[in-house]
């Protein structure tokens, strides 16, 4: 692999200079390098700067993906430790970012964090975590609980 | 969440069961249908003890959100724990077929049928054409009709069958592995003897698990074959019988055996034979027998045991005549071993356990009781008391020597206060 660098800016004008190996994993810029294989510095217009470290963090330690068990678990581990360090507001920050900079495994290990946050969540915790609003009238709401009964339990099915 | 476009909300429902999924439809008017845009359907809870209602509202959900797709693929069908009725199962056979229309690629099937007791419900045989599907789970218990001439599952890489009634007992690798030539991942799990000579065949498998949880047969020349050449991680549990399993297992890199006897049938175990599944896997890296298999290599390998020359790391765990016997014949037969991994007590610690406090009682301060403590010691990492009551029957002097032995034990605590007690 070459070890050819890179500089990544950030929108906030924050430079990073990492190995094209690295840059390589935001397949916005894998598709970038292969249009025109000169460039070595690209401006990134939809992340800031501390967004895009945590980014390029995430390749870093998942540049070489190796095949073997044990190193499966190392990174599975690393992954979960490495989602610890982020309260909502960055872990929805940080989707956006994957899915613009096109890194899937990211893009996946946020969505399962943030999945496996909610599944245990009332409506209205989810509510009131996530900052949704409510826009139903009380008549519509029990229109939807009824459309689809099977997937409310009797208990936080409020009763008529 | 709301700064979030419609995909990313549909791909983060999509890691949740569909009934989670479903429930963020009462979120907000824009969250309504998000849900139905998934193309994950994960039905895993139980809805057979619901009001008829309920199960009408679910079947109706199924059957709609199948025929919503549309032209999409999905990715994943599940059903599991779901108990049906049995006027229910051509739901059932209608919901896989559509999924299979839709290039399902993963499909998990473990239901049961209430109100039967041997007809189990019957797989598709649609099930066994796919050319979409690349992770196909079924159990318990379902019932395997006779496989279509055409079976075949060319995408298929990973295939878990928990007991399964098979037609005929060669159908599984005559006909179906021998569909799979992609498949690299079996997992096998018998509740039931699956038969008087039983094989299991494919050039494909990489990685192999064999769990047979019944002692049917267990006296009788009884035969299972493993022609799987190209396996490199073989796990297999099972108890040891009269004929041993034939082995085609030049490939296997690493190798966990759990082998056990049955509680009380004695006569077999001087019967039984393990000699050609021993021999099988000598080309081994890494191999690990649990405590029963000690016992059961000890007792049932008739002939020599065969030398280990690629064996390099080895773990064992062993309750008594094991470490005396077994243990010194390995280490002179595995010239290349370069880790030992001993298991005195058997129980695995977990690494991130937080155990602060350790007693100990009754404590005769044989050599065996001390290695215990260690074993503790080593992979207690949160320990800030041990506490080791020693039998009244110990006399003094005796006991002095044993607090000075139990100071001079490495500790992995990380507690600077660590208090190691005599009492």
């Amino acid at each position: 692999m070459s070890s050819n660098k890179i500089v990544l800016t950030s929108s906030d004008g924050e430079s990073f200079e990492v190995e094209e190996v690295v840059a390589r994993k935001l397949q916005i810029v894998g598709h970038m390098l292969e249009d025109d294989c000169v460039i070595n510095e690209i401006p990134l217009q939809n992340v800031t700067g501390d967004i895009l470290s945590m980014v390029i963090e995430y390749c870093k330690t998942h540049v070489d993906e190796e095949e073997s068990e044990e190193a499966q678990t190392k990174l599975k581990t690393w992954d979960e430790e490495f989602m610890k360090k982020f309260d909502i507001k960055t872990l929805l920050q940080i989707i956006l970012a994957a899915n613009y900079l096109n890194v899937k495994g990211l893009l996946d290990l946020v969505s399962q964090t943030i999945a496996d946050t909610i599944k245990d969540y009332t409506p209205e915790q989810i509510r009131e975590v996530f900052g949704v609003e409510n826009d139903y009238t009380e008549e519509e709401e029990a229109e939807v609980r009824k459309e689809n009964a099977w997937a409310f339990d009797e208990a936080d099915t409020p009763k008529p | 969440m709301d700064c979030l476009p419609d995909d990313l909300l549909v791909h983060i429902l999509s890691f949740l069961p569909t009934k989670q999924a479903v429930s963020t439809s009462l979120l907000s008017k824009r969250w309504r249908t998000l849900f139905t845009l998934s193309d994950n359907l994960d039905f895993d809870d139980p809805i057979s003890e619901r009001p008829e209602d309920i199960r009408k509202s679910f079947n109706d959900f199924v059957d709609s959100s199948l025929a919503f797709q549309g032209g999409k693929h999905i990715k994943k069908f599940s059903l599991k724990h779901t108990e049906i009725y049995e006027e229910e199962e051509h739901n059932v056979d209608r919901w896989i077929c559509k999924a299979l229309e839709h290039g399902v690629s993963e499909l998990h099937l473990h239901l049961h049928v209430k109100s039967k007791l041997w007809w189990e419900f019957s797989i598709p045989s649609k099930v066994f054409t796919s050319t979409t599907l690349v992770k196909l789970s079924l159990g318990t218990g379902l019932d395997c009709p006779r496989l279509p001439p055409d079976t075949s599952l060319p995408a298929l890489k990973v295939l878990l069958l928990d007991s399964i009634f098979w037609f005929r007992h060669d159908q599984l690798s005559n006909v179906l592995l021998a569909a799979c030539p992609a498949l690299e991942d079996l997992t096998i799990h018998y509740e039931y003897y699956p038969g008087h000579s039983y094989v299991i065949s494919s050039k494909s498998i990489k990685k192999l698990s064999v769990t047979i949880n019944s002692s049917y047969y267990v006296d009788q020349s009884s035969i299972l074959t493993l022609d799987t050449p190209n396996v490199a991680d073989l796990y297999y549990s099972d108890y040891p019988r009269r004929k041993s399993p034939r082995c085609q297992l030049d490939s296997v890199a690493k190798a966990t055996l759990n082998l056990h006897f049955l509680k009380d049938y004695r006569q077999v175990k001087s019967d039984a034979d393990v000699t050609d599944l021993i021999s099988g896997i000598r080309n081994v890296k890494t191999l690990h027998l649990t405590i029963p298999t000690v016992k059961v290599i000890l007792v049932c390998c008739k002939d020599e045991l065969p030398v280990f020359n690629n064996l390099v790391d080895l773990v064992f765990s062993s309750k008594r005549q094991g470490w005396k016997v077994l243990l010194p014949l390995l280490l002179e037969r595995s010239p290349n071993l370069k880790n030992l991994i001993l298991s005195f007590v058997g129980i695995p610690i977990p690494l991130n356990n937080q155990i602060k406090i350790l007693r100990i009682m009754q404590y005769q301060g044989s050599e065996t009781e001390l290695k215990h403590i260690s074993h503790f010691l080593l992979n207690m990492e949160c320990l800030e008391v041990v506490e080791v009551n020693v039998a009244p029957t110990l006399y003094d002097p005796k006991k002095v020597r044993l607090t000075e032995d139990l100071l001079k034990l490495p500790t992995a605590s990380s507690s600077s206060k660590l208090k190691i007690q005599v009492l």
